[in-house]
């Protein structure tokens, strides 16, 4: 039997690995599956402070859900684990008045996984990626680890009060003409009240644009 | 239509309320993991040293795939070890560069050779390594970047805060440019950025003074590990290209930021990055400004040193005497030191420049 994927499946799961590599990398696994998908979220909308192009360019603002989350990154997260490359580490569920519901975390299974990765990183674009995402990575797990989906669903555009629930957060797609990127207006604003003298660099807009989100999730 | 400039949910004045708070990026941004590694590995080193622990020695291994790495190996996990509570020497770890959680391995030894025999076998010597030697007076690090297997590539690690000496910091500087620099295959290997645009015509690849910026920061921070510093890129008002500073306690008591050294780098070249000849006046020029730079920024951050670093990239090597003359008078005069170091156009002409001795 022949398997049609599509070039976007393709796109999804190396992207996943490279999600995942990089907070296996910097201590970050096992990862709940929420916070995978903030995680997937903020490299999105951070991606163009590096001037690399974001896996998506949207994401539906989801009133069933804590934080972002993607439908798409979810079908290749499980389709990773049935083919062994990613791990299931622990599943449980959690009871509360309203449902109940089953909740995992996941790990890279780093030996299927290498070679693919080792493929990816030999690619000259994807070096770039690499480091970005290990940066993010190592600001995104100073944030509480209970409080990392809230701190998604506190960035700038994903909490912009002229986007309703249920509406498409767009931060640069060619479907809204004009998006606006919130996130990056505001990693950018850092500069304007950085001590004289002192120039922030992208890693450290990054880093920092996390910390305010951290702040804001932490209370 | 939506204002291009929107902070969408956040407010200005939450952005202004959080610089005020926390205004200085950490220096780990922008750091390679195994620079964070090695940081993370000197804080806890010097928390602990600072109640007093010693023993023989410690060697902290950096995982990529922590739980991959030690399925096969007896251990025990220590969740909270770099809230520096628990005791680190005479023990083998296993972490990530966070060290979010580590791990001690049970691997038994009774000295340095079965130390590392121990970790060889254990078939973990391909995973960099931080040795803490704590037999001295203070501890002394080594990493071993690409693991013990490879014993040979390694570097030492300053935990101590006390001032950079003059020679420390040239030697560091030295070591990255010998391993780094001196030729175009040096400046290319380990995915770093090229200096050179086209080496064998003498053509300097854009800015590269930026490019050298990143990659010496890099070592600098890898070697003097408790020690911070920045680089700064261009603004109209003029640059430091790195600052480096400890912190340190005043006579009150309070924590102080103590500036040690002033660092401007100046690339000097007879090409510019689209091929034109650069005459020799512009390089006297960029001399004159490093120097001028280099005395103005240690006064306005009152620093203890200064010195101007120069990577020459011209078709010959004049030595320092010849190259530094337009300048050296003031440079002695004003307190900066002057360092230079060639880049060969080719290892061809660097093996040439080396004087070997042959044994009878």
């Amino acid at each position: 039997m022949k398997l049609e994927v599509s070039r976007s499946e393709v796109l999804t799961r190396a992207r996943l690995l490279q999600l995942m590599s990089a907070l296996e990398r910097m201590g970050g696994t096992p990862v709940e599956t929420l916070d995978l998908h903030a995680f997937a979220y903020l490299s999105n909308v951070l991606s163009p402070l590096w001037e690399l192009e974001p896996l998506d360019y949207s994401v539906l603002k989801d009133r069933t859900k804590t934080g972002p989350y993607y439908p798409a990154l979810q079908r290749e997260l499980e389709s990773a684990v049935g083919q062994g490359l990613i791990e299931v580490v622990d599943l449980h569920s959690i009871d509360t008045p309203d449902e109940t519901s089953l909740r995992a975390t996941f790990r890279l299974a780093f030996e299927r996984a290498r070679p693919l990765l080792a493929v990816l990183d030999g690619l000259p674009d994807e070096r770039e990626t690499s480091a970005f995402l290990t940066e993010l990575a190592g600001a995104f797990l100073d944030i509480r680890d209970d409080r990392r989906d809230d701190a998604a669903a506190l960035d700038a555009a994903y909490s912009d009060p002229e986007i309703p629930e249920d509406r498409v957060v767009d931060f640069g797609s060619e479907v809204v003409s004009r998006a606006v990127n919130a996130s990056l207006n505001t990693a950018r604003q850092l500069q304007h009240y950085a001590p004289v003298g002192v120039t922030l660099n992208r890693a450290e807009r990054l880093v920092m644009y996390v910390r305010l989100l951290k702040r804001k999730a932490h209370g | 239509m939506a204002d291009p400039s929107s902070t969408g949910g956040i407010q200005i004045s939450e952005i202004a309320a959080f610089m005020a708070a926390e205004p200085l990026p950490p220096t780990s941004a922008g750091s390679s993991p195994s620079t964070r590694f090695i940081r993370n590995v000197a804080a806890l080193v010097d928390a602990r040293s600072g109640v007093g622990e010693g023993g023989q020695f410690s060697v902290f291994l950096l995982s990529e795939a922590l739980y991959s790495d030690i399925k096969t190996t007896p251990s025990q996990e220590v969740p909270l070890l770099s809230n520096g509570h628990d005791e680190i020497s005479d023990r083998i770890w296993i972490t990530t560069a966070k060290l979010g959680t580590a791990y001690s391995l049970s691997f038994a030894w009774s000295d340095q050779a079965t130390l590392y025999e121990a970790i060889r076998d254990g078939g973990l010597g391909d995973l960099p390594a931080l040795v803490v030697d704590w037999r001295g007076a203070v501890p002394v690090g080594r990493i071993y970047g690409l693991g013990l297997n490879q014993a040979d590539e390694q570097e030492g690690v300053i935990f101590e805060r006390t001032p950079i000496g003059t020679a420390e910091l040239r030697a560091v500087i030295h070591r990255f440019w010998e391993k780094s620099l001196r030729t175009p295959g040096l400046s290319v290997e380990g995915h770093a950025m090229k200096v050179w645009a086209t080496a064998t015509k003498g053509v300097p690849a854009a800015r590269p003074e930026e490019r050298i910026h990143g990659r010496l920061l890099e070592a600098l921070k890898a070697k003097f590990a408790r020690h911070d510093m920045r680089a700064e890129p261009p603004t109209d008002d003029g640059r430091i290209d790195i600052l480096i500073w400890s912190v340190t306690v005043s006579g009150a008591g309070e924590p102080v930021q103590r500036n040690e050294w002033v660092i401007e780098l100046k690339a000097l070249a007879d090409r510019t990055s689209t091929g034109s000849t650069v005459a020799g006046s512009v390089v006297t020029h960029a001399l004159q400004e490093g120097l001028a730079q280099a005395v103005a920024y240690r006064a306005r951050v009152n620093a203890l040193r200064a010195a101007l670093c120069c990577f020459d990239m011209r078709q010959d090597d004049l030595g320092d005497a010849t190259a530094f003359k337009p300048i050296s008078t003031d440079a002695q005069a004003s307190k900066v030191e002057l360092w230079r170091w060639y880049l060969y156009r080719s290892t061809s002409a660097a093996r040439r420049a080396t004087t070997y001795t042959i044994p009878a």
